[in-house]
C-alpha cells in the first residue's frame, strides 16, 4: 500500500471556544422585554402573542419591538448595546429556515453576551442545525424554544395557540422560574 | 492554515467523503506539491487572505483556496480566476455564509469576462451553461468546494438546503465577446484588457426557447415573462437580480434592432413587474409586515427588479435555434448581492484590503469566535 500527505480542507480545528456563559436570570415581574423581529412573515405577530402571554402571567414591565432590516444578518454590536441599554430579556425569531435561524439564533447568542438572558424561537426542522449551529459558536445545549413549523400559513388563532402553548418553555429560559412556575421578582 | 495527514492512497476518496469534505464526486489528492504549485499559477503566498466570514469567525487563506481548487480538478493557470470569485464571495454584501446554508438552495455563479476566459481555454459556446469543459467545470467546483469547506456546512450540518439544484455541484459561465455589444464588464467600468468574476447566489437557470419571432420585442417579452414568473421566490419582492444570458440569435434580434445592453437591461427591469393579481391567481400570498417589501402601487403592481444594473446581461451560447436563459438570484438581494471583482494576474498580488479586495471585520471576527 502507498501513503500520501494531503492537506485537510477545512479549517484546522482549534481550541473549542469557550463555552458561553449565559446571562444571570431574574424574575420576568417587572421586566423590559424586546422582540427582535426578524420580518419572516407572521413572526411579528406569533412573537407578539408569545409576549402578550408573558405579560399576562409573569407580569412584564413593557415590551419593545426591535424590527431587522433582513432577516439574513445577525444584529450589530452597536444595535446589540443599544437594546441591552433599554431591555432586560430578549426574544429572537423567528427561525423557519436556515440562514434565518442561524442569524436569529445569532441574535439571542449576542444579546446574552451582552448580559441579556434571551431565547431564540424555531421551527421544528431546524433543531439539529440549530443544536450544531450552536455548538460551533460556543453555546453547546444553548435552549431554544420550538414551535410547530410552518408558521407563515397559520391563521391568527392558531398562532395564539402556539403562544399559549410555549409561553411557559420562553418564561423558563428568559428566567428563573421553573416553567409554569411565577416567581417574585 | 490547513494541516497535513498521511493516509492509504487507496482510501483518499472514502475517506475525504466520509469526512463530509466534498460534494460527493470523486477528488483528486491535495498533496503538498500539487497545492504549491497551484498557489504558485497566482503567484500567492499560501498564508495571504483572500477574506473573510465574520458571523462563523473563520478567514480564507489562499491555501485552503488551493487546496479546494487542487480537489476540484483545477489547472494551476485558472487559479487566478478562482482567487477573484472567492474574493467577490467572501465581500459582505454577498453574504456566503447565508448563501451556503440556506433552505433556498443557493448555487455559486461565476460569470467570467475577458481575454483571460479565452486564454485559459474556458468555454463560451455551445454547452456554455452545461458540462464539457474543464475549466468552466473545475473553477465552478473550485470555488463551491472552498466556500463549503471553510464553512464547514457538510461536516457541522448546517446547510438547511431543501432542494437545491444541480449548479450547486459547479456552476460557471464565460461571456462571448459580443459581436456589436460593450462587453459586461466594459459595462461595469473595467477596460477591454480586463477579466473580471461576477458571482450571483442563484436558483436554477430557466431556459428561453424563442424560435418563431426575431423581432427586439418579442426577443425581449419572452425574456421578461421568466423574470416575473408568481412562483420564484424573488417575483414581486423588489430585489430581484437576474443573470440574462443571450444566445447569439437573441442577442443579434436585439442588437440589430438598435437596442443597447442599457436599453435591454432598462426595459426588462421595467417588464418584470407583476401584477399582484398574478401571484394571486399562481396560488401565492403577499408578504404583509414583513421584510419583504409586497405592496402593489395604483396599478396593482409589484416591483420585482429594482434598477437596470441588477439585470446582468451577457452573450454565452452556440449558434443555433434561438435559446437564452435567464437565471434568478436565490433570494431578494437584500440577503445577497452579486459582486464583481477584477482578475489578479500573475505577479500582480492581491489587493490591500478595502473596497476592491478582501473585507475584513477583525471585531466582528473577535466577537463571533
Amino acid at each position: 500500500m502507498t501513503t500520501i500527505d494531503v492537506y485537510r480542507p477545512v479549517p484546522t480545528a482549534g481550541e473549542a471556544p469557550p463555552q458561553l456563559v449565559l446571562a444571570e436570570r431574574r424574575s420576568l415581574a417587572g421586566a423590559r422585554l424586546v422582540i427582535i423581529n426578524n420580518g419572516k412573515p407572521r413572526t411579528g405577530e406569533l412573537l407578539g402573542a408569545i409576549a402578550a402571554e408573558l405579560t399576562t402571567r409573569y407580569s412584564l414591565g413593557s415590551v419593545q419591538l426591535f424590527s431587522k432590516p433582513s432577516a439574513s444578518a445577525p444584529i450589530t454590536a452597536e444595535q446589540a448595546l443599544a437594546l441591552a441599554t433599554t431591555a432586560d430579556v430578549a426574544l429572537t425569531g423567528l427561525g423557519d429556515c436556515a440562514g434565518c435561524s442561524a442569524c436569529s439564533l445569532q441574535d439571542a447568542l449576542i444579546m446574552e453576551r451582552n448580559g441579556r438572558p434571551a431565547t431564540v424561537v424555531i421551527s421544528e426542522p431546524f433543531q439539529s442545525l440549530i443544536a450544531s449551529f450552536s455548538s460551533k459558536l460556543g453555546a453547546l445545549g444553548y435552549p431554544v424554544t420550538v414551535v410547530p413549523h410552518p408558521v407563515s400559513s397559520r391563521s391568527s388563532d392558531e398562532l395564539a395557540r402556539v403562544a399559549a402553548q410555549v409561553a411557559a418553555t420562553v418564561a423558563g429560559h428568559l428566567s428563573d422560574v421553573r416553567a409554569g412556575v411565577p416567581s417574585a421578582r | 492554515m490547513s494541516d497535513l495527514l498521511t493516509l492509504e492512497d487507496a482510501d483518499l476518496q472514502d475517506y475525504f467523503n466520509n469526512e463530509g469534505w466534498t460534494d460527493g464526486l470523486p477528488v483528486i489528492a491535495p498533496t503538498p506539491v500539487r497545492v504549491t504549485a497551484m498557489l504558485a499559477g497566482a503567484e500567492l503566498d499560501g498564508d495571504e487572505l483572500l477574506g473573510s466570514v465574520s458571523t462563523h469567525g473563520v478567514a480564507m487563506s489562499a491555501q485552503h483556496a488551493a487546496v479546494a481548487a487542487v480537489m476540484a480538478g483545477c489547472r494551476p493557470d485558472y487559479f487566478p480566476v478562482v482567487v477573484a470569485a472567492l474574493g467577490a464571495a467572501l465581500d459582505p454584501a454577498f453574504n456566503l455564509a447565508v448563501a451556503c446554508t440556506s433552505t433556498g438552495g443557493a448555487s455559486i455563479l461565476v460569470i467570467v469576462s475577458g481575454p483571460l476566459a479565452d486564454e485559459i481555454g474556458m468555454n463560451a459556446r455551445h454547452n456554455a451553461l452545461a458540462s464539457g469543459n474543464r475549466a468552466n467545470a473545475t473553477i465552478g467546483r473550485s470555488v463551491r468546494l472552498a466556500a463549503t469547506n471553510l464553512l464547514r456546512t457538510k461536516v457541522d450540518g448546517i446547510d438547511g438546503t431543501s432542494l437545491g439544484h444541480p449548479g450547486k455541484y459547479t456552476f460557471c459561465v464565460a461571456e462571448r465577446e459580443p459581436t456589436t455589444w460593450t462587453t459586461l464588464r466594459g459595462d461595469l467600468g473595467y477596460g477591454p484588457e480586463d477579466t473580471t468574476v461576477t458571482v450571483l447566489g442563484a436558483a436554477a437557470p430557466l431556459q428561453i426557447a424563442n424560435h418563431l419571432n426575431g423581432t427586439a420585442e418579442g426577443v425581449a417579452a419572452s425574456l421578461a415573462a421568466a423574470m416575473r414568473v408568481p412562483s420564484q421566490f424573488t417575483t414581486g419582492k423588489g430585489g430581484a437580480q437576474y443573470v440574462v444570458v443571450l444566445g447569439p440569435e437573441h442577442e443579434a434580434a436585439l442588437a440589430g434592432a438598435g437596442w443597447s445592453r442599457r436599453h435591454v437591461q432598462s426595459w426588462l427591469r421595467a417588464h418584470s413587474e407583476v401584477a399582484a393579481r398574478e401571484l394571486a391567481d399562481a396560488g401565492i400570498g403577499l408578504e404583509v409586515g414583513s421584510h419583504h417589501s409586497m405592496e402593489p402601487d395604483e396599478r396593482g403592481m409589484l416591483v420585482t427588479v429594482e434598477s437596470d444594473e441588477d439585470v446582468i446581461v451577457l452573450t454565452a451560447g452556440g449558434a443555433g435555434a434561438g435559446w437564452s436563459a435567464v437565471v434568478p438570484n436565490w433570494a431578494p438581494k437584500k440577503h445577497s448581492s452579486s459582486v464583481t471583482r477584477r482578475v489578479r494576474l500573475r505577479g500582480e498580488g492581491l489587493p490591500p484590503c478595502g473596497p476592491d479586495g478582501c473585507v475584513i471585520d477583525w471585531d466582528a471576527m473577535e466577537r463571533h469566535s
